[in-house]
């Protein structure tokens, strides 16, 4: 079982303070516009803001570092397997033979930390994008390189 | 024999499509109508543009789209030439089409021509596209692809068609495998049971729109909850209202019962399945015939839904649902109907004229403690009805009704969950009201999960989610609410019958 690399824990608490900042604007915008409109509205307009802003103030301190503690991903002999998860948690089986190509992509923030993310895809319709996050860039392409090897291009 | 008569060679489309065409465009013709009237200038001028338009723009098009439209046959591939100003050629190898789809809607019918589709297996969006030609040249079109891909000619039939069409008709059909077919009886009957929710709601619309319901109920209802609503409920008469509410309910059923029917018999009417090589066919419609077919080297999953009243007289339905035809695109996967309504032991019959597939009497169940859980989901969204009640009959004592409400569906969905694990296949069991008994191929496992979420931890409860190429569906293919420890098991345990299925297939090639 493998671990992500830990400056991963910094990207999710970026995430989490822009989740936190988005859902703020939506609040604060709902609070001026539809809420204040209630005639028996108990709170002042920002309260709303106020308590999103506590909700992510804690969910950004704790939610990255549990998600660290609580990821992992297994290369095994015939599939890939990852299990993660903090509230639920899922375990994830992808059969090498099924893997159809995998991509590596990183956005603006894992460029930051020079993290990269593994996206296998299958055929499946529900779990097509499986992803391994948090992955230092030279070791994302060695995984993928590995990855490669097995995939067959595989009738449905 | 000589293959000439089996090609088809720079061929145009059946001139009726310039009609059908010009039809199909007028509602585009229709936008600018709708824009100049909304502007209010609604002088004779709106004429004058409204054909202007369908001069300069529709007509010409169609008529250089069908002059610079011709599609060849030959016993190598299909090409279809299009394009005015810039040429498309689309080539299609014969081997390569997966399926030869021929469809009529309610124009086509009456102009006697019919749309030709050629679906292959690579990507999406090759597709050849032949909208519309003759009803015999779609036949024939079918006739010959499938013919080359068989690598046998049947010349002779060929040729014999157009000296007598007939003699080759009866043959044509006493070749047919034909493996399910319905009377006008039976689509009747599958109508009068089928009563879908989308009908009912629909109906209740259509219903609503003739009925005397002041159409301003809106601003009635802030009349009254500005007049103190409570004294409103008072003095109304409670006898008559709920009199009224029943007529309502039961006339909206009846309509609703009757329209299905009709809808029903529209789209089944003369419903067949044909078995063919590697295939299944189906036939049917009233107004708008589809033909379709189901590649079984494609199939993924076959559902049997019924629902109470079905299950009562023993009918039951068969989906098939297959992978899309671009492969990893899973949006084109789909879910065909292969008997609409046939006796458990029919569709068992056909099933296993598929695959060879044991449905057990009895399947293992779920643990006890989804219950639980079931009732706490329910409790949790029967809030807002609870306190519509509270609300209504002022009195605390009306939630109570609920409670055993929500215990009975919680005991009845425990009841009709169950999951049956073979060597070659998973058989998934779920739903009173919409029963669906899933049989998922083992070796159609494209990645399986095991998911447990903060509430099902604290029962000890997980779910095994299988994921195939054509979940059509979310749940299906979803094993809900078992022990963690069975959860962990039989996650386990497919992966290892998936790797020993595709090690066994190895070992054969």
């Amino acid at each position: 079982m493998m671990q992500l690399n830990p400056d991963v824990k910094s990207v999710w608490t970026i995430y989490y303070i822009r989740r936190t900042l988005f859902f703020m604007v939506l609040t604060l915008a709902l609070d001026y516009l539809a809420l204040s409109e209630i005639p028996k509205w108990p709170f002042f307009t920002g309260f709303s803001p106020l308590v999103v802003l506590f909700i992510g103030l804690v969910t950004t301190i704790v939610m990255p570092k549990l998600k660290y503690k609580y990821w992992f991903f297994e290369l095994r002999d015939d599939e890939l397997y990852l299990k993660r998860g903090v509230l639920t948690k899922i375990d994830s089986i992808a059969p090498y033979c099924r893997i159809q190509h995998i991509d590596i992509s990183q956005n603006i923030v894992e460029r930051l930390f020079n993290l990269s993310r593994l996206v296998i895809y299958t055929a499946g319709t529900k779990g097509a994008d499986l992803i391994i996050p948090g992955l230092p860039h030279y070791y994302a392409q060695e995984l993928q390189n590995k990855l490669k090897e097995y995939t067959v291009e595989d009738a449905v | 024999m000589s293959q000439v008569a089996e090609q088809i060679y720079e061929k145009r489309l059946h001139p009726f499509t310039l009609l059908y065409r010009f039809i199909v465009a007028l509602p585009n013709a229709a936008l600018p109508i709708i824009f100049v009237l909304y502007s209010g200038n609604t002088g004779e001028w709106v004429y004058i543009f409204i054909s202007l338009f369908l001069g300069f723009f529709i007509l010409p098009g169609i008529l250089l789209n069908y002059f610079y439209f011709d599609y060849t046959i030959t016993d190598k591939e299909v090409v279809i030439k299009s394009g005015v100003l810039s040429k498309k050629e689309r080539h299609i190898k014969i081997d390569r089409i997966q399926n030869v789809t021929i469809t009529q809607n309610f124009l086509h019918k009456l102009m006697r021509i019919a749309k030709v589709q050629l679906e292959t297996a690579g990507d999406a969006t090759t597709e050849g596209n032949l909208d519309s030609v003759s009803i015999v040249d779609s036949e024939r079109i079918r006739e010959i692809i499938r013919n080359h891909q068989h690598g046998k000619s049947k010349v002779d039939t060929n040729r014999f068609s157009n000296e007598n069409g007939e003699t080759v008709e009866k043959t044509v059909e006493e070749e047919e495998n034909v493996i399910f077919s319905m009377s006008l009886w039976d689509t009747i009957k599958y109508g009068a049971v089928r009563f879908r929710p989308i009908v009912l709601v629909a109906s209740a619309w259509i219903f609503s729109l003739f009925s005397q319901f002041n159409p301003n109920w809106t601003d009635e209802l802030e009349l009254i909850l500005d007049s103190g609503y409570k004294e409103y409920i008072k003095q109304l008469d409670i006898f008559s209202i709920i009199l009224y509410i029943v007529a309502g309910v039961l006339l909206v059923l009846l309509f609703s019962w009757i329209l299905d029917i009709l809808l029903t018999v529209n789209t089944y009417h003369r419903f067949k399945l044909v078995s063919e090589k590697g295939k299944l066919l189906t036939s049917q419609g009233l107004f708008s015939s589809q033909k379709g077919a189901i590649p079984l080297k494609k199939l993924q999953m076959m559902v049997i839904k019924s629902n109470p009243i079905t299950r009562k007289l023993n009918f039951y339905r068969l989906d098939l649902q297959t992978a899309g035809f671009g492969g990893g695109d899973g949006t084109k996967a789909k879910s065909e109907t292969a008997i609409p309504f046939a006796k458990f032991s029919q569709v068992k019959e056909i099933i296993n004229k598929i695959r060879a597939v044991v449905i057990p009497e009895i399947f293992t169940k779920v643990s006890p403690k989804s219950i639980r859980r079931a009732v706490v989901k329910y409790l949790v969204f029967s809030i807002p009805f609870g306190i519509a009640l509270y609300f209504t009959f002022d009195s605390f004592w009306v939630l109570l009704v609920l409670l055993p409400i929500i215990g009975f569906a919680a005991y009845i969905r425990y009841q009709y969950r169950g999951y049956h694990v073979e060597n070659n296949q998973i058989i998934v069991k779920q739903g009173f009201w919409f029963q669906k008994i899933s049989i998922i191929p083992i070796e159609k496992i494209q990645t399986i999960h095991m998911r447990s979420s903060y509430f099902q931890r604290r029962l000890g409860l997980a779910t095994v989610e299988i994921d195939t190429a054509a979940t059509v569906y979310g749940n299906d293919a979803s094993i809900i609410d078992i022990d963690i420890d069975v959860a962990t098991e039989i996650f386990e345990e497919l992966n290892r019958l998936f790797i020993d299925d595709k090690n066994k297939g190895k070992v054969i090639n």
